[in-house]
């Protein structure tokens, strides 16, 4: 399900005093079945970009497009509706939002919300719980006796329960120990290759940028000041520097061989894999 | 300098509740020297923030003891032992008071009765090192995630502690930002022989230490030298140096099978 915004600007407005604008014109396209990466520093608008996708902000001017669903200025409920059903919001540690008694009623509660009946519930809880690999014996476990990283995982089967197209996750991987955060990223890649599912994630980690996603969106100051594949952004890694951004360890490493042999290997590599065959392709192992 | 270590953690027991079968940590003893950077690793619930929080009194062991400069951490004596121990948390949003971010990092100083003087030098100082001192008038809620961690930290330095704690206190900052303070903690433990305990899921962070220590399950399963514990223990994630000579010696290359910092690893591939 392909994303659109067009001219976009939006802010939170409390009371009279208006802020500036946290989204200040923003014109993309994401396009369907692709895993974007959303980076930038801290404010610079990241997590409202995410909160315009399923309506949780709405625009100030400007039209956003979900599929066919569209989202202006006070969109109606029944958009609104649309568009949450079709995108899943994963907030950061989405772990805390865990309540129900049970695994199982805590997956259910989102498509019961969304009026499935009680035979498609069933179902969608036990084909979620498969996506995240989870075995079915903890379902009537309290989510509470779990680890952090199954936790975050029950939290994550019950956003996929409610069967989006779009995914927009807030650093998944936050907190977590490497094995963990490891895990919840291979798992979003395989929803993203084997289900087309759209997915944004946000992150600071540059070696996730580089190993799982397809594309970059770089946000400052409300402004989306670069979309690129991921490839030919660190194609041209002299830009991160200028972003205020860090190279992935292994175009790091790459970097370093290339200085003290003083070669340059015809392309940038993303993986450890795709170093070593390239330094043997090249001769240089 | 002393013969002694500066932190003396001996046989500890806890749980969160005495009716738990299951400890949080079991039979914990380790030593840390003055001066000495020591990175503890393990995984999500292995008991390390425990650990942090049994350090500085803020729950006590259920057996075992813990010696601050051979002085036994107790209810008497805790008060005044902090103020010579400095933590920072991972979340720092909670542990603001003032109003503006210098009156913040003074907050610590007026509570030891710093005199003003003093206490102006050493919050210009704190801030300098952090580099927010041209931030210092902003309000501290208006921050970003990682300009509050760094006031957080400020507020830690200008204690002028000798020993620090920092519980995954850098994830919320930009690689950059990060960086630039490792290397400022690393110049203090070389200058100010400032000791430092960092709990960690960072291979930047921990090869910097000079002992790593491995929790597991609320107990030490290993200690010893960045080299040594990433020789011994291959299920850690290790730097990204040694990944890649692992990955190098899956794949058949007749790579040295030992622990590579970055710079050796270099020199390997370009020999």
């Amino acid at each position: 399900m392909q994303i659109k915004f067009e001219e976009v600007k939006a802010d939170y407005q409390l009371g009279p005093i208006r802020t500036r604008n946290v989204i200040d014109d923003v014109s993309v396209h994401i396009e369907s079945g692709t895993f974007t990466a959303v980076i930038g520093q801290t404010g610079a608008g990241k997590s409202s970009l995410l909160k315009l996708i399923n309506g949780l902000l709405s625009p100030s001017t400007g039209l956003i497009q979900v599929g066919d669903i569209q989202l202006t200025r006070a969109p109606e409920k029944e958009q609104l509706n649309k568009v949450r059903k079709r995108v899943g919001m994963v907030f950061q540690f989405p772990e805390n939002q865990l309540f129900a008694e049970t695994v199982e009623a805590d997956i259910a509660f989102g498509p019961r919300n969304f009026g499935f009946d009680q035979e498609q519930i069933n179902r969608s809880v036990k084909e979620s719980l498969d996506q995240v690999g989870l075995s079915s014996d903890i379902l009537n476990r309290s989510p509470f006796s779990l680890s952090g990283g199954q936790q975050r995982r029950v939290a994550l089967a019950g956003v996929l329960a409610t069967k989006p197209d779009v995914l927009v996750l807030d650093e998944p991987g936050a907190g977590l120990d490497p094995e963990g955060k490891k895990q919840i990223l291979s798992l979003i890649k395989q929803l993203n290759m084997k289900e087309h599912m759209t997915v944004l994630i946000v992150t600071h980690d540059m070696n996730d940028v580089a190993e799982y996603t397809d594309h970059v969106l770089i946000m400052e100051q409300g402004k989306v000041i670069c979309h690129q594949a991921t490839r030919s952004f660190f194609n041209q890694y002299q830009q991160l520097t200028d972003f205020g951004l860090d190279l992935p360890d292994v175009i790091y490493l790459q970097q370093q061989i290339e200085q003290k042999k003083g070669i340059k290997l015809p392309k940038v590599s993303l993986t450890k894999e795709e170093l070593i065959d390239l330094l043997i392709e090249e001769q240089h192992l | 300098m002393e013969q002694y270590p500066i932190l003396s953690v001996d046989n500890i027991f806890y749980r969160y509740d005495l009716r738990d079968e299951k400890y949080v940590l079991s039979d914990t003893s380790f030593d840390v020297m003055r001066g000495q950077w020591l990175a503890i690793v393990g995984g999500n619930g292995s008991g390390k923030s425990t650990l942090a929080r049994l350090i500085v009194g803020l729950a006590s062991p259920e057996s075992g003891s813990i010696q601050f400069n051979q002085e036994e951490v107790n209810e008497q004596n805790k008060q005044r032992l902090r103020e010579k121990i400095g933590i920072v948390f991972q979340n720092p949003d909670n542990q603001f008071i003032g109003t503006t971010v210098q009156d913040d990092v003074a907050f610590g100083l007026e509570n030891l009765n710093i005199q003003y003087p003093e206490m102006k030098q050493r919050v210009f100082t704190a801030l300098k090192q952090v580099g927010m001192y041209e931030l210092r008038d902003k309000d501290p809620s208006q921050l970003s995630g990682g300009q509050k961690q760094r006031v957080a930290i400020a507020s830690v330095l200008a204690l002028k502690p000798e020993l620090v704690i920092f519980d995954e206190a850098f994830i919320m900052l930009d690689p950059k930002s990060r960086r630039e303070l490792l290397k400022l903690l690393k110049s203090l433990q070389k200058q100010n022989h400032l000791t430092i305990i960092s709990i960690t899921h960072d291979y930047n962070e921990t090869v910097l230490a000079d002992q790593v220590m491995v929790l597991n399950d609320g107990r030490v399963v290993d200690q010893g030298s960045v080299r040594a514990v990433y020789n011994r223990n291959k299920d850690l994630e290790p730097p990204f140096a040694e990944q890649f000579r692992r990955e190098l010696m899956r794949k058949g290359f007749s790579i040295p099978d030992h622990y590579m910092s970055n710079d050796e690893l270099v020199a390997w591939l370009c020999k």
